[in-house]
């Protein structure tokens, strides 16, 4: 095994986490159907999905507390499977309830991680994670005394006290105040810069929108994988969507059609969606013939976000003008 | 090279260790069931015998030590019955069985450290409560009862027993912590189960079998075989991902 700076990955690692047709069945019933995906280190990786679509049965794979039924998943380079000890010495997992032992202190609670994975300065490395979730005024209070959102920072500061190579986060920002969950953003970013993986469980599709440099959508098999901008791109295409300060005119219309590359116009009260053939070049001609023939552009954005994309890949409606068909299966 | 403790006990195993021993502090129950229960165990005989008449005829001397001799059985099988029921119950019901089999410990070392979390204590304050007994004894009970209590082949008993039947106690009660899904249940089930366990002691206590070294041999034996029977199941029926379906 080589050090990968000190995270302990396997010379064989080629990805920090790699799955080849994961697949778990319960008493017959398909939870996880074949899932193929390659999560390069040092991404934040967001994996989405409707309840019951195999995330969490997933996560549990990952993190050796489920035994595929079959396929083949490494983290860090090691296989779940056949070195299931290599891989909970890498990890650091952060379930979704906080799972913290009520009566024990945040010191206490931490210190166990800690001395499990032999953390050197114990002290100082719990001093450290819990600063940097803004709990270190809260490391001798009981547990039992703290509040949710506490508790679910004082749960991510355990599961990254031993800076592990690949973090799974389950639902990290799950029942956390706005101001919390911004905060428990910003921690996953200085974890990225600092070279964890993150791999994150979330129901947030904003979060996974601002924070993950790519996604997976899964309803029981990979439904679709890529970037947050470029799955919106696939359901929604090159289109954008322009809100006007009035109400829209024809001449405003007519001056958009006759735009060079615009495609298809759908015109609304105050707003009209445009699909362009070259969205970058097209973007900046459309507001200039909106000014033009007179118009107030309000805001200029691009069709669709993250969450209608979502809603469409997991009811499976993908009828939208400009519809690319989603890479199904596909590893990245 | 890892030392022989670190071989026995590695890091994850001890840290986990450790951290039972703390949740104990902090448990009113399990602090009233692992000192106050031994305290009344050691008090009873002690009073029983001081409250006794020395001139009674020997057979009723010998009946009256051998009952008092009984309640030291009684504490290394009682005693992990109430922490085992609750070790693994305890971790389900905190919701932090999930998150602690992510640590680096094998299925083996993870059951390993819970019984040595349960049974250690155990046998520690069942050896206590009796050393402390026969200290009370030799000052203040009169003889022949004084004797009789410091006949070595009762320490040989009390102190060579309490290991097998605290680990007979503790791994009935990790199994059926690891399958019930309610704390209370788990206790009256555990301490149900390990009452036969009790019942060949009984027979010694109450001077039906002879007390003596070829005795305390056989019983040794006899429950050391059923432990050993019982850690197979054990190892064979404790799996991650039972444990956290039964826990979900």
């Amino acid at each position: 095994m080589v050090d990968d700076g000190d995270r302990g990955f396997s010379d064989r690692a080629a990805a920090a986490i790699e799955v080849h047709d994961l697949t778990r069945l319960f008493s017959g019933t398909t939870a996880v159907d074949r899932l193929s995906l390659r999560v390069e280190r040092g991404e934040i990786f967001g994996f989405l999905g409707p309840n019951g679509a195999g995330k969490t049965t997933t996560l549990r794979m990952l993190s050796t507390l489920l035994r595929p039924t079959a396929g083949e998943a490494w983290v860090a380079g090691f296989d779940v499977t056949r070195e299931p000890m290599e891989v909970r010495r890498r990890l650091g997992v952060m379930t979704e309830r906080p799972a913290l032992y009520e009566r024990l202190t945040v010191d206490a609670n931490l210190r166990l991680w800690a001395e499990a994975h032999e953390v050197p300065d114990a002290d100082g490395a719990i001093r450290t994670a819990l600063e940097a979730v803004d709990l270190g005024d809260r490391r001798h209070h009981s547990v039992s005394s703290l509040s949710k959102g506490l508790r679910q920072r004082a749960s991510l500061a355990r599961a990254i006290l031993h800076r592990p190579a690949v973090l799974l986060l389950d639902e990290p920002s799950s029942g956390l105040d706005p101001a919390a969950a911004v905060q428990v953003e910003a921690m996953i970013r200085e974890l990225v810069r600092d070279g964890t993986t993150v791999f994150l469980n979330t129901h947030r599709l904003a979060e996974a929108q601002r924070l993950c440099d790519r996604v997976a959508i899964l309803k029981t098999g990979l439904v679709a994988l890529g970037r947050p901008a470029e799955l919106r791109a696939r359901i929604f295409g090159n289109a954008i969507s322009v809100q006007l300060a009035d109400p829209l005119t024809v001449a405003v219309t007519e001056a958009v059609r006759r735009v060079p590359g615009v495609e298809h116009l759908a015109a609304q009260r105050t707003s009209f969606e445009c699909r362009l053939k070259d969205i970058e070049e097209g973007t900046p001609c459309v507001v200039a013939a909106v000014v033009a023939a007179g118009g107030r552009v309000l805001e200029v954005k691009a069709a669709g976000d993250l969450e209608q994309a979502y809603l469409d890949l997991v009811s499976g409606d993908s009828s939208q003008p400009g519809v690319q068909e989603p890479g199904l299966r596909e590893a990245a | 090279m890892r030392t022989t403790l670190g071989h026995w006990f590695p890091p994850a195993m001890r840290a986990l260790i450790r951290k039972e021993f703390r949740e104990y502090r902090h448990h009113r129950a399990i602090l009233l069931t692992g000192l106050g229960l031994p305290l009344v165990f050691m008090m009873l005989p002690f009073l029983n015998l001081v409250g006794f008449d020395p001139d009674a005829p020997p057979d009723k001397v010998n009946l009256a030590v051998g009952q008092s001799m009984f309640v030291f059985f009684l504490t290394p099988a009682i005693v992990p019955a109430a922490l085992a029921a609750y070790s693994i119950i305890g971790e389900k019901e905190q919701g932090t069985l999930e998150a602690i089999l992510t640590l680096p410990l094998t299925d083996r070392q993870f059951l390993h450290a819970k019984i040595f979390a349960v049974a250690a204590p155990a046998v520690v304050a069942s050896s206590l409560v009796y050393l402390g007994f026969t200290a009370l004894s030799a000052l203040v009970v009169k003889e022949p009862l004084r004797s009789e209590v410091l006949d070595p082949i009762w320490s040989v008993g009390v102190l060579g027993l309490g290991v097998p039947l605290a680990l007979f106690s503790t791994l009935t009660g990790l199994s059926i912590s690891a399958r019930a899904r309610d704390l209370r249940v788990a206790e009256q089930l555990a301490g149900m189960v390990i009452l036969p366990a009790l019942a060949p002691v009984a027979l010694v206590a109450f001077r039906v079998v002879p007390v003596n070294l070829a005795t305390w041999a056989t019983f040794f034996a006899v429950v050391m075989l059923v432990d050993l029977l019982l850690l197979a199941v054990a190892y064979r029926t404790f799996e991650r991902e039972r444990a956290i379906a039964l826990a979900a």
